[in-house]
């Protein structure tokens, strides 16, 4: 006979299980990597190598930076987090269906939630120690891989994580089981009537970032700008909800399309995933602005240096990947709301609401909100960026940073959204419409 | 003159399986303009594939669906879901409202997918909650309201669009006694007025009392037809 923990893992499906390893492994590596930087050293001044490891990645050698490549490898696990926390939600109403057939044997509250925490954390307790080896590949290719490169190492070849390897591996699967935890909550709990609109505190910590920075702004210090970036995200993340709800209810209150409507509609109804999305991909979008605005600037310079350049064009593929992964984490929480309610779904089809205008809906549920958030944050970024060089070319630069990060934006959007349609057109298939 | 000459609905030598499991077997039906009737059947007798059939929601294996003449699978799955949508109503057990939308969103649905300002549609949904009687619940949300006013806004947007027929899956099969008498009345009534004709699919006798003929399926097949009067 099988131990009860596979059996509860099996039944949360393979799919689930799969993807909650893989966010959970790269992760754990991605923090890996932020702890070999802070392991390395040297603080005292700029050092190419360390301890005879590879030739390192300038802004990762220069203690100086340093600092600001550890937040950004951070900041780069926030939209993987994203996705973990939406690949949880996956068979969510398989899920409730299975615990309300464990309550009626006999299972209390508490003993689903342990039951949810062994669905997600064993898988997040095996990706969390499988980031090892993600940290170990990465260490291959970026680091050995890139050593003789103009690049240089981006991972370090001479430090590891070290003992804090066991540390971070607890803290992510920990992370897992919590996410387990209140996603089998979720589902122990009967549907409830839709939540209240949310308030605007976020905007509280963002102004308290600007009054708080402001005395520090000429300052020779790293730490105000490093803590600003902090201040922002939480700000941001705290604010996007509230942004989400006013910006659908506007639309939603005037459109005259119905897949504009169900879309509003939904992110009203559920502003807490296209807040986080649009918080994620703002970063993205002010990251893309503030990169376009240097890069222009760089190049046209008299002289193009490699130190500024290969780092911008870093930061602008990775905010193209993270753009990938957040899009397609939102299309899958529409997708998974659609699934949920099959039922209602296969209605709407059945009583004559075309397939294409579902479609469209989930399109416009992954756009409204993010694309106006990245625009403009990629506005922002550029304007400041023109404002503190004064230079013309910048203020080009980053509107073309804006205008790509709104393109990529939308061929994501339209990417995902074809990718998941498979899921809708069995989301409506006519066995939902069974009578009991 | 054919039985099925005059006819706004009619179900040809329909058959149907899924998998090896048959679920019609040679039905043929034929509906009246105005005509109301009960379609009658223990569990498993096929009558709710029927219906998904004479919508026009699940394709027959043989036979065929017309609609005033037309035959459903001459048309192309756009224009199906056009006929779907303006020319069948469609009630379901459930209700089945999208949770999101509110009351009068719900029923001006269908008005907007056909082009409809959104005031105008929103205008003429509300009309269709006075009449049924939900007027006061229109800026509601599905899940704020009871089992019977959930009925009668799937009532109201299975009307909404002035349907030639209403096709209802068990309309009152999740309703306590009282409130799916109600809902009954109020769809029976509702369809009189407006002129269209009603099926009913059923499998409670004191339903299929309130329509004017029954036909009862067992094993995928017509069993018995109670005509008008009998």
């Amino acid at each position: 006979m099988r131990p009860l923990w596979v059996a509860v893992v099996a039944g949360a499906g393979q799919l689930r299980g799969i993807l909650v390893l893989l966010t959970t492994a790269l992760v754990s590596g991605l923090l890996l990597v932020a702890v070999s930087y802070a392991r390395l050293g040297g603080w005292g001044g700029y050092q190419s190598t360390y301890d005879g490891g590879a030739p390192l990645f300038g802004p990762v050698a220069d203690p100086g930076t340093r600092g600001g490549a550890i937040l950004g490898v951070v900041l780069l696990c926030l939209p993987v987090v994203l996705l973990l926390d939406q690949c949880v939600r996956l068979g969510s109403a398989a899920q409730r269906r299975r615990y309300e057939a464990l309550a009626v044997a006999g299972a209390s509250r508490r003993d689903l939630r342990r039951w949810g925490a062994i669905e997600t954390g064993v898988p997040a307790v095996a990706g969390a120690a499988l980031g090892v080896g993600v940290w170990i590949v990465m260490r291959q290719v970026l680091g050995y891989g890139l050593a003789t490169s103009p690049v240089r190492a981006l991972v370090p070849t001479a430090t590891g994580p070290g003992w804090w390897t066991l540390l971070v591996i607890v803290l992510v699967a920990a992370y897992g089981v919590l996410v387990g935890q209140r996603a089998a909550a979720r589902a122990s709990r009967p549907p409830r009537a839709p939540k209240k609109p949310p308030r605007p505190w976020g905007l509280l910590v963002l102004g308290a970032a600007v009054a708080l920075l402001a005395p520090w702004m000429n300052t020779e210090s790293e730490l105000p700008g490093l803590a600003a970036v902090a201040l922002v995200t939480v700000g941001l993340a705290l604010t996007t909800p509230w942004l989400a709800h006013v910006m659908a209810s506007r639309l939603h209150g005037r459109t005259d399309d119905p897949a504009e409507l169900l879309a509003t509609a939904r992110i009203r109804a559920d502003h807490g995933a296209a807040g986080r999305a649009a918080a994620a991909v703002g970063a993205v979008g002010a990251t893309s602005g503030v990169a376009g605005a240097l890069l222009v600037r760089a190049l046209t310079e008299q002289y193009v240096d490699l130190y500024i350049v290969v780092p911008l064009l870093l930061v602008g593929s990775l905010a193209a990947l993270v753009l990938g992964v957040i899009t397609s984490s939102l299309a899958l929480h529409s997708i998974e709301a659609t699934l949920t309610r099959g039922r209602e779904v296969a209605a709407l089809v059945a009583t004559g609401v075309p397939l294409s205008t579902l479609e469209r809906a989930v399109e416009a549920e992954c756009r409204i909100v993010t694309m106006p958030v990245t625009t403009g944050a990629a506005l922002c970024g550029a304007l400041a960026i023109t404002a503190l060089t004064a230079s013309p070319s910048a203020l080009v630069g980053g509107l073309v940073g804006a205008a790509v990060v709104a393109i990529g934006l939308r061929f994501a959007v339209r990417c995902t959204a074809r990718l998941t349609a498979p899921w809708l057109h069995r989301a409506v298939a006519q066995g939902s419409l069974r009578t009991a | 003159m054919t039985e099925h000459d005059g006819a706004v609905l009619t179900g040809t030598a329909l058959h149907k399986s899924f998998g090896a499991t048959p679920a019609l077997r040679g039905v043929d039906v034929a509906i009246a303009p105005g005509e109301q009737v009960a379609v009658t059947g223990p569990s498993g007798s096929g009558k709710s594939t029927l219906l998904h059939c004479l919508a026009g929601v699940t394709s027959p294996d043989s036979g065929f669906v017309s609609l005033a003449g037309h035959r459903l699978d001459s048309l192309s799955e756009h224009q199906r879901t056009r006929v779907r949508r303006v020319r069948i109503g469609l009630v379901l057990q459930f209700g089945q409202l999208v949770p999101d939308l509110t009351a009068v969103e719900n029923v001006a649905l269908p008005l907007l997918l056909e082009g409809r300002r959104r005031p105008d549609a929103e205008q003429a949904a509300r009309g269709w909650l006075e009449r049924l009687g939900v007027g006061d619940r229109a800026d509601v949300r599905p899940l704020e309201l009871s089992g019977g006013e959930q009925q009668r806004v799937a009532i109201a947007r299975g009307l909404v669009t002035s349907p030639d027929v209403v096709l209802a899956d068990e309309p009152t099969g999740a309703l306590d006694t009282v409130t799916g008498e109600q809902a009954l009345q109020v769809l029976v009534e509702a369809t009189r007025e407006t002129g269209a004709a009603l099926v009913v699919v059923t499998h409670d006798h004191r339903v299929a009392a309130h329509m004017e003929r029954g036909i009862a399926l067992r094993d995928g097949r017509v069993e018995l037809v109670r005509e008008p009067g009998a």
